[in-house]
């Protein structure tokens, strides 16, 4: 994977949403589905419009959108705190399928921990999760290095013991 | 960053970095060669690709209204999309949406010397072989038949028109026949049953409701004159 180069600057919104739309939408359906994934594409890019980005050059477009989507998602969904039906009606869509089940252990961990986490501990979990992203790629993507990346799990997993203890 | 993922398979930011032609076709060739899965999942990203987008975003008033605090939910909609390994919904009437206990049937047609998967609505012609995918969470038995203009069923797998019992299986499971098509034209449907029983093609109603017991998914496709 190539990186970009570094100061590289991300061409204008409109351009961006008629070349990466599709991607963002795309990644959007991890999380919503039918009319409600274009509201929500819709408003990343008005994000975007009304308070610039934050792009800086060390990612690619594809990464930077991914992540921004993903913590937009994020946090729509926590504020939301949408029902449980949301992907269960829909399913995910063919592109994104998991290819590999995730543990029992692993569901009931997210579920207990969802609204205990702060934004930046939440998007590791389902980068780590969910994404099934190695570690250094997850380090990648915040900006961190994999070491922390790591300790952060580990917290993860020491908060979810705690309130299986509790 | 690879555009693996830890059990490495391609991750979805990968997919998306080969389709804006971030990363080369060499990178994740090999791996593409070896693994239908993903083969598959980059098909249907490519299909997405070229759909058109909604209309382009323009400023609005902000403060919009806030949907509002609904419950706890939220934390179990995260939770759901982890074991959603099930509930793949690819292209409209190639794979089929389902539920946990739904069946997914996915057509294949040979043409030009390649598999290309075909979209319901989509027109066939007389000769043309087709092969078939499953994707069924729940295991049970199956069986996949054909219904032509005419009403007549025709067994595609197994190709003795009975059912055969299968376990559950996450991900798409390529079906050991093929068949082509006859010359008898109009509307076709491919279906998919899964039953808690045994099935033959001779107890399929003329309806084309599932027997009872059975899920089904349908393909319909329209078959062109000779």
């Amino acid at each position: 994977m190539s990186a970009p180069d570094a100061g590289a600057a991300l061409p204008p919104v409109n351009e961006l949403y008629a070349r990466h739309g599709r991607a963002v939408l795309r990644r959007i359906r991890r999380f919503y589905d039918g009319p409600e994934a274009e509201e929500v594409l819709h408003e990343v890019f008005e994000t975007l419009l009304r308070h610039g980005h934050t792009f800086r050059g060390e990612a690619s477009p594809t990464t930077w959108l991914y992540r921004v989507t993903t913590r937009h998602c994020l946090g729509r969904l926590r504020n939301e705190r949408r029902r449980a039906e949301l992907f269960e009606q829909h399913g995910a869509p063919a592109w994104a399928a998991p290819v590999t089940p995730a543990d029992q252990e692993t569901r009931a961990t997210l579920a207990r921990l969802w609204n205990q986490l702060d934004p930046e501990l939440l998007e590791i979990a389902v980068y780590h999760w969910i994404d099934g992203l190695p570690r250094d790629d997850i380090g990648a993507l915040l900006g961190v290095t994999g070491r922390t990346v790591s300790n952060r799990l580990q917290q993860l997993v020491k908060l979810a013991r705690a309130e299986e203890g509790a | 960053m690879t555009p693996f993922r830890r059990d490495g398979h391609l991750s979805d930011l990968g997919l998306e970095l080969l389709e804006a032609g971030e990363i080369g076709r060499e990178v994740v060739q090999e791996h593409l060669d070896g693994c239908a899965t993903c083969r598959a999942r980059w098909q249907a990203l490519a299909d997405d690709d070229v759909l058109p987008l909604p209309a382009r975003p323009t400023p609005r008033p902000a403060n919009r209204p806030n949907p509002g605090w609904l419950g706890l939910g939220a934390l179990v909609a995260l939770a759901a999309a982890v074991v959603l390994v099930v509930l793949l919904r690819p292209r409209p009437d190639t794979f089929r949406p389902r539920g946990g206990d739904g069946i997914g049937l996915e057509v294949w047609v040979e043409r030009d010397g390649r598999s290309v998967p075909l979209v319901g609505g989509e027109s066939v012609v007389p000769g043309e072989r087709l092969g078939f995918r499953i994707i069924d969470p729940r295991g049970g038995h199956l069986l996949v038949a054909g219904r032509d203009a005419t009403g007549a069923w025709y067994p595609c797998w197994p190709p003795d028109g009975r059912s055969r019992e299968l376990g559950p299986s996450v991900d798409p499971r390529q079906l050991d026949a093929a068949v082509a098509f006859d010359d008898v034209p109009g509307d076709e449907e491919l279906v998919a049953l899964r039953c808690v029983r045994p099935i033959a093609l001779t107890s399929l109603p003329p309806s084309g409701q599932p027997p009872e017991g059975c899920v089904q998914s349908v393909v319909r496709l329209h078959k062109e004159a000779p």
